[in-house]
């Protein structure tokens, strides 16, 4: 996920545009969130009860 | 027995001493504020201290007992509230500059049944912001210090919390726990840390992290008192099957998920074998068992989390983004990534986690694993913003269940912590085998000097 990419998605959850320093900060973290969406749905896939 | 030996026995023990009149409410009061007044300026555990408000109440129990009546369970106990919940008159901030709300004109429900127990509110703990991230210097307070050490961290977010129970400045206070909150704090600073079967006790009045994950319980100096704090909470009976032998109790430790892990520090791992064999020694059946991969819990833990936390926040982070700390500002903003289908699945995900783990349960009293993989961290491990602190709370957030921390030894002098997980709404048995640990072991006896 690149910064502009990331600046999207907070515009579409209806968050105002934050510092670039902060956007920039936050980027690892939220790349990290979205790998841990895609696991969940890959565990959802792979498993069963 | 002198006031400074009462004020470090169980709950029990004061209680019954007020009640029997070798000292009073009042007494133990007064003795429980000098004691914070000496020792919380070296741990900057109790951000709100509510003197005049905690001598009034001491006074009302007192007098009540003088006419005959029962005060409750808890009467003349002095316990302390973490800054996210409510408490009649006192100010809170949640650990936020953004957070400046006039102190509540009424009680969370939980510190309502706590008065009606006859507990006394001393005051509030210091919180991470808004229990999010870690440690960090542009909170309202400086974060609490370790008893153990005060270059080290206490965990969080109720750190506080664990910090004035491991200080001796209260018996118990009130923390949440939404990823580990109440349990790895009590880890890192040695005493006993009890999350509840989430819903058990009311969220009405406690600021939410995430509605789906967040349980509030009791911080403790040892299992009965944690207990009875619960059970105040709860109307419950956690406290009835305190002291009871637990032979023939099957045991399940899921060892694997420490050792599999390049990050558990040696110390812990033995720490916990030493554990499993006392518990061996009680009477218990001890089997080693593979529960889940652990991955696939810490992630849709972090799914629901962040998506309700960006829900909770979205309006404030709008208006006064600049007034939250760097590290939960930055933080919060992360839960723009995922969409309704990501949410949607984790919880998917999550109902069958739990009835994974309701299996592995269904063949055993109780599961035991460590609390965290590693001891408190130093505070210089934080300079550079938020650092990895690995831990094996999370999942029971994620299915629910009920836990509970208790120390199980030291490693470097700092405590290391024994998490023991029972099914839901059986903290009767969670807190009978825990007690029984305690009661074997003289973990629980060590305190930090002063």
């Amino acid at each position: 996920m690149t910064e502009e990419e990331f600046a999207k998605k907070l515009q579409d959850a209806l968050l105002s545009p934050i510092p670039p320093a902060d956007l920039a900060a936050a980027l690892p973290s939220a790349s990290r969130l979205a790998q841990q969406a895609k696991l969940v749905r890959q565990a959802l896939a792979d498993g069963d009860d | 027995m002198v006031m400074t030996e009462l004020i470090d026995r169980p709950i029990r023990d004061q209680v019954a001493a007020i009640r029997n009149g070798a000292t009073s409410a009042t007494g133990l009061i007064e003795a429980t504020l000098a004691r914070i007044e000496d020792r919380n300026p070296s741990l900057d555990a109790i951000v709100h201290l509510d003197a005049e408000g905690a001598k009034v109440a001491a006074r009302q129990i007192d007098d009540a007992l003088q006419r005959g009546e029962d005060p409750g369970p808890l009467a003349g106990i002095p316990i302390a509230l973490k800054d996210l919940i409510d408490a009649r008159g006192m100010p809170g901030h949640c650990g936020s500059k953004a957070f400046d709300a006039a102190p509540p004109d009424r009680d969370a429900a939980l510190t309502a049944r706590l008065r009606q127990a006859g507990a006394v509110i001393v005051g509030k703990t210091a919180t991470y912001e808004f229990a999010l991230t870690g440690p960090a210097w542009d909170q309202p307070y400086p974060p609490a210090r370790n008893p153990w050490n005060r270059d080290h961290i206490t965990g969080g977010s109720s750190s506080g919390s664990a910090a004035a129970v491991a200080g001796g400045l209260v018996r118990a206070a009130i923390g949440t726990d939404t990823g580990g909150s109440i349990r790895s704090p009590s880890s890192y600073c040695g005493i006993v840390g009890l999350k509840p079967t989430r819903g058990l006790v009311p969220a009405d009045g406690v600021f939410p992290l995430s509605g789906s994950l967040d349980t509030a319980g009791p911080l403790a100096a040892c299992v009965a008192d944690a207990a009875l704090v619960l059970d105040a909470m709860t109307g419950g009976d956690a406290a009835t099957r305190l002291g009871q032998p637990v032979t023939g109790m099957r045991i399940g430790f899921a060892r694997d998920w420490l050792a599999s892990d390049s990050s558990t520090e040696a110390a812990i791992l033995a720490a916990l074998d030493r554990a499993a064999s006392q518990f061996s020694m009680l009477g218990t059946a001890i089997e080693l068992i593979r529960l889940p991969e652990y991955a696939p819990f810490e992630a849709a833990g972090c799914v629901i989390l962040q998506s309700e936390a960006l829900a909770v926040h979205r309006e404030r982070l709008n208006a006064r983004y600049e007034d939250y700390g760097t590290d939960a500002r930055r933080n919060l903003v992360t839960g723009a990534v995922l969409d309704a289908e990501d949410v949607a699945a984790a919880h998917t995900l999550a109902a069958r986690l739990t009835r994974q783990i309701d299996q592995a349960l269904a063949g055993h009293d109780a599961l035991i694993i460590a609390t965290t993989l590693q001891t408190a961290p130093a505070f210089a491990d934080f300079e550079d913003g938020a650092a990895w602190t690995p831990m094996r709370t999370f999942p029971f957030n994620v299915t629910g269940h009920p836990a509970i921390s208790l120390p199980c030894g030291f490693a470097a002098g700092l405590p290391i912590g024994l998490q023991i997980i029972a099914r839901h709404g059986d903290e009767v048995r969670l807190c009978q085998l825990a007690d029984a640990f305690e009661q074997a072991t003289a973990h629980s006896l060590a305190h930090p000097s002063f």
